[in-house]
């Protein structure tokens, strides 16, 4: 992140301790899409991803007057998310990975062969899926290193862990997920 | 000078594949220093197995790159930032107000819920084999006894937060659950036999245990499958 953009959220954020609670709006303007965008890709799921969002602004709201300026405000806000995310998908109970209604289409396909059906899927279907069944922290790590372009080195302070920690966390991330689509057919072998 | 023998060089050549193959991610995304995208890149010429995993590795992440994403509109924005505030307005309001009970009210509360709580426990074991978990947490109790009676009561309910294990990772959270220092039993384990495909990797998950945040979720997520079962069944042998 510019040194510029960091100058300016810190400002923002001194006018708020300030009282002026206008500066939290703009703060909200500038990172709500990231926000979203990481709960989204944890989550899979537009609506849990929009009250996540909502849940971690209230939360920062709460909290900011304890920042400490150490690290930047959005990797704070980062950290807040994927926190929120995580404990959203533990307390979350497992889900099938068939809904019932696909169940009972595969046993009434004429055929007899559900891996076809299965193979109907789109991409985009087994993708979130693969990306669905990965543990909740390696998930945050590929979300925000492959599709946030977050370097390993922002992920390793939001996560509070080692750089290294984190980019063989994302390794295993890659390989586990080449493995799920391998299964889906959606690589050779 | 003596020469290595084949099978030397052929461990030698075999180390280095698992370097190399380590570090193919980080190649593919141009992270490694120009030097080590040079060895890599040098290596994968004369070495079809490792290309073979570098292309293979390619295709998921160019799969991956497949995955759309629709921004939402400007009226979600404006939505979410006024459903933000008011969210805020409302919590100030809860603040605002006073608990119907002091807080130190609580406490005997919960060292007496605990209490019966654990006299349940020994009322209603029967003679039947206990469920898988369910013994361990009974003996764990009694090794425990009654000198804190809230920190059993914490344990007993962050016993029941755990689903029936779903994946070998949850039921090694629960094994490790049951025993005492579980965090100091897996270092040992893991610095006594150097188990898996990747010595970093360990090192690096030896490295997480000693940050005084880590939990033990943290540390078994980046273990593969087969490491989590190796694991699994080396501490089933250490609890009997």
């Amino acid at each position: 992140m510019g040194v510029d953009k960091v100058a300016e959220e810190n400002e923002l954020i001194q006018k708020f301790l300030r009282g002026e609670q206008w500066a939290f709006d703009r703060l909200m303007i500038l990172h709500q899409k990231k926000v979203y965008r990481v709960a989204l890709g944890m989550l899979g799921d537009h609506d849990e991803a929009a009250d996540v969002t909502q849940e971690a602004f209230i939360r920062a709201f709460r909290s900011l007057k304890n920042f400490k300026f150490g690290s930047s405000f959005g990797t704070w806000l980062h950290r807040i998310t994927v926190n929120l995310c995580i404990s959203h998908i533990r307390r979350k109970k497992f889900r099938q990975h068939l809904s019932l209604s696909e169940v009972s289409h595969m046993l009434r396909s004429p055929l007899g062969r559900p891996a076809r059906d299965l193979a109907l899927k789109d991409l985009g279907q087994q993708i979130d899926q693969a990306i669905a069944a990965l543990p909740p922290k390696q998930r945050a790590i590929f979300v925000m290193h492959y599709y946030e372009e977050l370097p390993h080195k922002e992920i390793a302070e939001i996560m509070n862990r080692t750089e290294g920690a984190i980019k063989s966390s994302y390794c295993q991330a890659v390989k586990k997920l080449r493995k799920r689509l391998l299964d889906h057919g959606q690589i050779e072998s | 000078m003596a020469k290595s023998s084949p099978k030397e060089v052929s461990r030698r050549i075999r180390a280095h594949c698992k370097r190399v193959q380590a570090s193919l991610v980080a190649h593919l995304e141009n992270q490694l220093t120009p030097e080590e995208q040079r060895r890599v890149g040098q290596h994968l010429k004369v070495c079809p197995r490792c290309a073979d995993e570098k292309a293979s590795l390619q295709k998921t992440l160019n799969l991956l790159s497949q995955r759309s994403f629709h921004e939402p509109d400007e009226s979600f924005w404006m939505e979410l930032r006024h459903v933000v505030r008011q969210g805020i307005r409302e919590k100030e309001g809860v603040s605002r107000v006073r608990p119907p009970f002091p807080a130190r009210a609580w406490v005997p509360a919960v060292v007496v819920a605990s209490l019966l709580v654990f006299l349940f426990l020994w009322w209603s074991r029967s003679p039947h084999p206990p469920v898988p978990g369910e013994g361990s947490l009974l003996a764990h109790l009694e090794q425990e006894g009654l000198r804190n009676l809230v920190q059993l009561g914490d344990e007993w309910s962050s016993m029941e937060e755990f689903e029936p294990a779903e994946t070998v990772e949850d039921s090694l959270v629960v094994l490790l659950a049951t025993i005492p220092r579980p965090a100091l039993a897996l270092e040992q384990l893991l610095v006594q036999e150097k188990m898996g495909e990747d010595p970093g990797l360990w090192e690096t998950v030896i490295e997480e245990e000693r940050a005084p945040e880590s939990a033990l979720e943290d540390l078994l997520e980046d273990l593969s499958e087969p490491q989590l079962m190796e694991l699994s069944s080396r501490l089933e042998k250490i609890i009997g």
